[in-house]
């Protein structure tokens, strides 16, 4: 789906975006506040979600993504920045409103087993945000809506008497999105979704999460670690390296002309599909282990041109190198390129 | 099952023989999560095991190390390492070969290492476990170790600890222990599981490099089809506690032979797909091994599916240089060519 929708008279307009992230920042205070140690965990991200769109948002670990997904649903609160919800900042609304927004956006967390109370049958846990939202609802409609969202995720009735503990790992999955979708919410977040489950059942998650989207019209935030996955589910993506997105683009844009070291190097380090050959490796150097943030662009004690002044000196902004893709680098370039000039810089 | 044939030529190092780990005896049925599982592995090649969970892979891995966990135990089937077998051996003569001989690494680095001693201090130890040397001769090995692994500074690096490192420098010290002895043969369960990708690629290089300076044989244990496809030879796919197909790796992935390991490749989100076409998922959930169907474990899964394959286990299949324990293998061959 696209972002523009049709009006009554036919013509087509641009719809505004369901959220709009702007200038989020939040930091953490290591020890006491004096200590002065901090760690940027999202810092300066903004983006745009649009209607019935997946937005990607890759990393490794430390990168900020989950931090940036608990604040997107105020299970967080930023050091400075705003998101915009269909208008409303929702770090300045009241508690009601708050409560409102909450059923607009919900969250499907990575480990199925640990994000479900394992006291409680699938029933009593898809009908748990029904209770607390919808009070008014009678016990009768509540069992009728459940079991349409057991039937919408692909259980069967059954299951609904079952505990997480009698199920596998991708029905617990499926009863996280039953649960997620209880309320109709527009924005879901899918904070590594599929990362935990088996091989064979990842892809019927997969199928189901696109399915339910087109269906339902929902808005995907889709948090991973998995390239591979990413390009399959989003249209655009971001990909974030220790707090800051250091590059952003359509899913064509990144996948068929990516301009960061970054980028380049989470491409390569992807093991080829079975029968084909890997492609010239890029090798990153080693993380600093000091925990401090790096001075100047915060990527370049791991870049291979990070010996470079400017890369060590000047934080590069995000920068537009093709209409809608961005990049955060001095030298952005292509893969070919980047490694004929990585092996003429001086060791 | 016949046990795999032995070449007097090859050069097998390690060779399970129809292993088999039962659960809790004292039921009437015994669960059975290995059901009669037999590989070889020959110096400086690199045998990938891969499963799901559940498949039976990380027991059986325990298994030939003889530590599985207490419900667990080895109730059939013969562990021989360089001749030796492994299950005769007192608990004494076991630990000398934990570590000496035969290695492991396991996923989650920081659960294996001590949170109290710095990682030089346990290295060295670990050296010493295996070799009469002193402590001073031994702590300048470790830190030799731990050049070969790729840490930076060592000298400095050994006297810090394990909270100290990242994941994967973490991993880099497992590793430097694990070869501290000159093993023969290293078992590497899920080593990159929790790691990054960068990371995991960066782990995946050292463990090749060593494998072959050493000439270590390597039993690579993992979920990742692709990672066992770019760094075994031979790979053996475990399904419901069976080695359902083996083969080398570049057969298995370019024509698998058993409906499985062909379900499983197609249904791998990879990175040359097309997005606008669902992708073709195995339905259905990996069987527990206290519920595994009958027949072919396989079975409810499988869209070749026949009547005989609910009523009658499948026998192995040789079809060139693979082995598929499925009662169509030719026919499926055939009619994909």
């Amino acid at each position: 789906m696209t972002s523009t929708a049709l009006q009554p008279d036919g013509t087509a307009r641009a719809e505004a975006p369901l959220v709009s992230v702007e200038a989020l920042t939040r930091l953490f205070h290591l020890g006491s506040r004096r200590s002065g140690r901090v760690v940027h965990a999202v810092d300066d991200v903004s983006f745009v979600l649009a209607r019935g769109e997946t937005l990607g948002l890759v990393g490794e670990s430390g990168s900020g993504k989950s931090t940036l997904a608990r604040l997107m649903l105020h299970l967080d609160t930023p050091t400075a920045g705003r998101v915009v919800f269909e208008g409303v900042d929702i770090f300045e609304t009241t508690d009601s409103e708050l409560r409102k927004l909450r059923r607009e956006m919900q969250i499907v967390f990575q480990d199925p087993f640990a994000s479900l109370n394992q006291r409680k049958t699938v029933e009593q846990i898809i009908s748990f945000p029904l209770q607390v939202h919808q009070p008014s609802l009678g016990r009768k409609e509540r069992s009728a809506r459940v079991h349409e969202l057991i039937d919408l995720v692909g259980l069967r009735g059954e299951h609904a008497r079952a505990y997480p503990r009698q199920l596998s790992g991708g029905q617990c999955q499926r009863v996280s999105i039953a649960r997620a979708l209880a309320l109709g919410p527009k924005l879901v977040v899918l904070d590594e979704a599929v990362s935990a489950v088996d091989v064979s059942i990842q892809a019927q998650i997969l199928n189901l999460l696109k399915d339910l989207q087109s269906r339902l019209g929902l808005t995907y935030l889709f948090v991973t670690h998995d390239l591979a996955v990413v390009r399959y589910m989003a249209s655009s993506i971001a990909v974030m390296y220790l707090g800051r997105i250091v590059e952003q683009g359509s899913r064509e844009q990144l996948f068929d002309a990516p301009r960061h070291p970054y980028t380049h190097a989470l491409l390569a380090a992807i093991p080829p599909p079975p029968g084909v050959e890997s492609p010239p490796a890029l090798i990153l150097r080693d993380a600093p282990t000091t925990g401090a943030l790096p001075t100047g662009c915060r990527f370049h004690p791991r870049c291979p041109l990070g010996r470079r002044e400017i890369c060590q000196t000047v934080e590069p902004p995000l920068q537009e190198v093709a209409s809608g893709h961005t990049v955060a680098c001095h030298f952005p370039q292509s893969a070919e390129s980047l490694l004929v000039e990585a092996a003429r810089e001086p060791e | 099952m016949s046990a795999v044939a032995v070449d007097p030529h090859t050069d097998i190092v390690l060779e399970a023989r129809n292993l088999v780990v039962e659960f809790a005896r004292d039921r009437e049925e015994p669960v059975r999560p290995v059901r009669g599982v037999s590989f070889a592995v020959e110096r400086a090649r690199r045998l990938g095991i891969v499963g799901e969970s559940g498949s039976g892979k990380s027991l059986t891995a325990l298994a030939l190390m003889r530590l599985l966990p207490g419900r667990a135990e080895l109730a059939a089937g013969e562990v021989l390492l360089a001749g030796r077998d492994l299950t005769q051996l007192d608990e004494r003569q076991m630990a000398r070969v934990r570590g000496g001989q035969m290695a492991i690494v396991y996923q989650d680095p920081m659960s294996s290492l001590n949170p109290l001693q710095t990682v030089g201090h346990q290295v060295t130890e670990a050296i010493r476990a295996h070799e009469s040397v002193s402590r001073h001769e031994a702590s300048d090995r470790a830190i030799e170790l731990f050049r070969d692994v790729g840490i930076p500074n060592p000298e400095r690096r050994a006297e810090d600890y394990p909270h100290e490192f990242s994941g994967g420098m973490r991993q880099r010290v497992m590793i430097a222990m694990a070869i501290c002895a000159n093993p023969e043969v290293l078992i590497a369960d899920e080593p990159t599981t929790a790691l990054d990708v960068t990371t995991q690629a960066r782990i995946m290089d050292l463990l090749t490099r060593l494998v072959e300076e050493r000439r270590m044989a390597v039993l690579l244990i993992t979920h990742d089809l692709g990672l066992a496809a770019s760094f075994c030879d031979d790979v053996h796919v475990m399904y419901g506690g069976r080695i359902v197909e083996r083969g080398t790796a570049a057969e298995v992935f370019r024509s698998p032979l058993h409906p499985y390991t062909e379900a499983l490749l197609e249904s791998i989100c990879r990175l040359d797909r097309p997005i606008d076409e669902p992708i073709t998922a195995i339905g259905g959930q990996p069987p527990l091994p206290q519920d595994l169907p009958g027949g072919c474990s396989f079975h409810p899964r499988c869209p070749h599916a026949q009547a005989r394959c609910a009523a009658e286990a499948p026998v192995p299949i040789q079809v060139g240089d693979q082995v598929a324990e499925c009662h169509f293998a030719v026919e499926l061959k055939a009619a994909r060519s």
